[in-house]
């Protein structure tokens, strides 16, 4: 009997092989990224790309587009343009066009995240211009847009202003309360594309964006950064020019006072810097050169700082978290409340700036 | 219902049973062996008398015969009566008997029989065995190492026996001598510490081999099987070795060891599984380098049993998990190839299997040209017709390497094996069934005994102080004396402090 019944789960075991899909890496197109532009008459327009591995092992890029008026089904549409089943599990960015961008995109960022396939550490991104024309034109830097556009934006995250961003952190801020998401944008130029600058979302929805030169002190209000470069302007009597600091490490302290039931912030900047480049008629050997730049550049941090929080004021969105600060310190959280309390709150924004190096730079 | 899956009474054997099968009496034993063409049966004149001498050709050492024999036996005076050999003869080991089994026992070992009549009851029995046919010690070949003792045990029982004595030189080594196999008659010793081995291991050892039940034991590896816990393990339960310094050094952490008459391999028991993955070398080099290449024996292991199944699984599974730096490399050797990922691994295993056994099969000189023609034409040929994908070869030539790393050749052998139900189980479910499979072995692992002690440990159950010498190997301060899984007796904790203390210069 238990022969019988040990013989019986044994071939069970076999039959249910036909029930496990075959994936076989080399049959299925793997789509790398995926672009949507808004188009008139509420259509979508999904454009996809894929590589084409040669066995001589160039990379060739091929590009499928279609409209429909929901995402999902361009693509099933574009499944019947292409040779072989189109699969998202090697998706790495995702894309949208600004216009798209503005109505919302949480359908489909919803789709992304229930679907087991795709990863959460997926970009996003916003596109000044088309999806479509970014993803097809041809670049000398790579033979792969998606490529190029991933290793853009993770290179820039790593050594430059972009504060980190992927799916995770998108949703994180989405369907967290008192904070809300942004993503970077990005922008074709002639043979490469560039990173424009930080796009912010109220809900879903994009609201409005900050600049590349801004974002450095984005970055350092929302986690702290230790890397970024800022240019700034020095006027020394009749003497003009410009120097560049390099973050070294940069970090924000947050403060809530309550007054009169209104929360009120005092953020705190604190940066290490370098001096990478200077005129030459700056000698950085006498101290009051030094804190001359030192002083140039707090004053810059500051104004940029107290520019930007006053944008995200007035736009009411929240991507630095202040209500999620509240939130942390507040036991009746009222997040509509604090919706409303929020654009006229008073924040006031103080910085310190070090200069630690001026010789070896790096 | 299935009656014909039932088995059959066994027919009755018709081979003669040679245990029992001693000849009645001299008459009948003499006529027999002289059908032998090797058996010399003559009278020869003496002083006194006519004898009858009687020997195997072969197995008595003719110089014996010629010098301190047949000139003492003929010119003696004194010989008389066959009592009177014990003081004629310059041999120690003389006897007069008349007891027909130990005559024909001792015939066949190369002893010469003489009588006075050519059927007489009562015969002298002189020793004059032949030992020159036997090889000298030599270099060991199947678990070599740079450094250390070179030498090998041979086929001859009391060389080994030897080799082994002259490193332990104590009367505690005991070797308990038993005769097995009803044809052979071989004998079989089990070598001990008396004192160091735990009783219980030693009446394991000697319950066992006195139940076999077999006609001829060519090899120590038949006893290896036949005395195993679970026969129908993959894994070998004892240590083969033919290093006598491993099995001194086993002996002394009071394992038992067991070496039988024309096997140039001894076995060691009780074993864990770590043990066959020690070589002697690991304590001959530093404990740091020892236990770093011992690590890396440990890794490549896993990598051997686990490289191909993982590549079949992610390649027919699991395209989501590859960097997105490794998609180009492994595509592009793929596009070409007609197979799903099982086959084109199938293909390349079995290559590789072919070539190690045709090379194992064929003598040395031929066997490593068999293994350029193997692995670089095939290898390059495969690739570029297009059956297997390049990286794939990489993968399988580097496991085959890693599982080549295992000392013990058996244990080699098995890791080898073991991949394979990795590989079917990886096509057929993906990483769900990479770690059935492992669940599988870990499970079949966890209930194995090694006689009768757990073949995980000190793994699981876990010994703490036995680790110290399994995955790395801590110096010699550190190091336990004897693992506690053996059933040995534990060292105090004071000794234990006292080990670890530096013995310094003025002491």
């Amino acid at each position: 009997m238990m022969k019988i019944k040990s013989l019986f789960i044994v071939s069970i075991l076999f039959l249910l092989i036909g029930c496990v899909p075959k994936q076989i890496i080399d049959e299925v197109q793997l789509i790398h990224a995926i672009g949507f532009d808004e188009l008139s008459n509420q259509n979508i327009k999904g454009t996809i790309t894929y590589p084409i591995f040669d066995p001589d092992g160039t990379v060739r890029v091929e590009s499928l587009s279609d409209v429909s008026h929901t995402s999902r089904f361009i693509r099933s549409k574009l499944n019947t343009k292409s040779p072989k089943t189109l699969s998202t599990g090697q998706l790495r960015i995702v894309l949208f066009n600004h216009k798209f961008a503005k109505k919302g995109i949480l359908d489909i960022v919803n789709s992304l995240y229930r679907d087991p396939n795709v990863g959460n550490r997926l970009y996003l991104s916003v596109v000044e211009g088309s999806a479509n024309e970014l993803l097809t034109t041809k670049y000398t830097a790579t033979p792969l847009p998606s490529i190029y556009l991933m290793d853009l934006i993770e290179q820039n995250i790593e050594s430059e202003n972009l504060p980190k961003t992927n799916l995770h952190v998108f949703l994180y801020s989405y369907y967290g309360e008192g904070i809300d998401p942004f993503l970077p944008i990005v922008k074709t130029e002639k043979k490469a594309m560039r990173l424009e600058g930080i796009a912010l979302f109220k809900d879903d929805k994009y609201a409005g964006k900050i600049s590349h030169i801004e974002s450095f002190v984005f970055k350092v209000l929302v986690d702290g950064s230790k890397t970024g470069n800022y240019e700034v302007e020095l006027k020394k009597g009749k003497q003009k020019g410009h120097a560049v600091v390099r973050n070294i490490k940069g970090t924000t302290s947050y403060k809530v006072r309550k007054v009169n039931g209104v929360p009120e912030f005092d953020v705190k900047l604190k940066i290490l810097g370098e001096i990478h480049e200077y005129p030459p008629w700056l000698n950085l050997e006498e101290k009051p050169n030094i804190d001359l730049v030192e002083n140039t550049f707090k004053k810059h941090i500051n104004k940029d700082a107290k520019k930007i929080i006053a944008k995200f004021q007035r736009l009411n969105v929240d991507p630095l978290g202040f209500g999620d600060q509240v939130r942390r310190r507040e036991k009746n959280w009222d997040f509509k409340r604090f919706q409303k309390q929020y654009p006229d709150m008073k924040i006031t924004v103080s910085t310190e700036v070090e200069i630690v190096e001026s010789g070896v730079i790096e | 219902m299935m009656k014909w899956l039932k088995k059959k009474p066994k027919e009755q054997s018709h081979t003669i049973d040679l245990s029992n099968n001693t000849y009645a009496n001299i008459v009948e034993l003499i006529d027999n062996a002289k059908d032998s063409a090797d058996f010399i049966h003559y009278p020869q004149k003496t002083v006194h008398h006519n004898v009858y001498i009687s020997y195997y050709k072969a197995m008595i050492d003719g110089e014996l015969l010629h010098r301190d024999f047949l000139p003492y036996l003929i010119h003696s005076k004194d010989f008389k009566a066959l009592k009177d050999l014990k003081d004629i003869l310059p041999i120690e080991s003389v006897t007069i008997t008349n007891d027909i089994k130990e005559i024909q026992n001792k015939l066949l070992r190369g002893f010469i029989v003489v009588q006075f009549g050519e059927y007489d009851e009562e015969c002298a029995i002189v020793r004059a065995e032949n030992f020159s046919t036997n090889r000298p010690v030599s270099v060991s070949e199947i678990e070599f190492s740079v450094i250390g003792p070179k030498e090998a045990f041979i086929e001859n029982l009391d060389s080994n026996i030897y080799l082994i004595r002259r490193r332990l030189p104590v009367p505690e080594l005991r070797f308990k001598e038993i005769i097995i196999g009803k044809f052979s008659k071989t004998r079989v010793i089990i070598a001990y510490l008396e004192g160091i081995a735990d009783k219980e291991n030693i009446n394991t050892v000697t319950q066992r081999i006195k139940d076999i039940e077999a006609e001829v034991i060519p090899d120590s590896s038949y006893l290896e099987q036949m005395i195993s816990d679970n026969t129908k393990s993959v894994f070998p339960q004892l240590v083969t070795t033919e290093r006598p310094d491993r099995v001194v050094a086993m002996l002394n952490y009071g394992q038992v060891a067991i070496l039988s008459e024309g096997s140039p391999q001894a076995l060691l028991g009780p074993t864990g599984i770590t043990e066959y993955f020690v070589s002697p070398e690991d304590y001959y080099l530093s404990w740091v380098l020892g236990s770093l290449f011992r690590f890396i024996r440990f890794i490549s292991v896993i990598f051997s049993t686990f490289a191909t199944p993982i590549y079949v699984a992610v390649l027919t599974f699991h395209y989501q998990m590859i960097p997105k730096d490794l998609l180009a490399p492994l595509i592009s050797s793929r596009v070409n190839i007609p197979f799903p990922p099982i086959l084109e691994v199938l293909f390349l295993e079995l290559t590789i299997e072919l070539l190690r056994e045709a090379g194992a099969r064929l003598p040395t000189k031929v066997g490593q040209t068999l293994g350029i023609v193997g692995g670089i034409v095939i290898g390059q040929a495969s690739v570029e017709a297009g059956l297997t994908s390049n990286i794939l070869l990489i993968i399988v030539s580097l496991s085959a390497l890693a599982s080549f790393t295992t000392p013990i050749y058996k244990m080699a052998n098995t890791i080898r094996i073991l991949r394979f139900p990795f590989i079917f189980l990886a096509a057929m479910w993906g990483g769900v069934g990479i770690v059935l499979a492992m669940s599988f072995i870990l499970v079949h692992l966890l209930r194995l005994e090694s006689l009768g002690r757990p073949y995980m440990a000190p793994l699981y159950p876990p010994r703490l102080l036995d680790m110290t010498d399994t995955v790395i190997r801590l110096p010699y301060n550190r190091l336990l004396k004897r693992p506690i899984s053996l059933g040995t007796q534990l060292l105090s904790k004071d000794k234990i402090k006292e080990m670890r203390k530096k013995k310094d210069i003025d002491e």
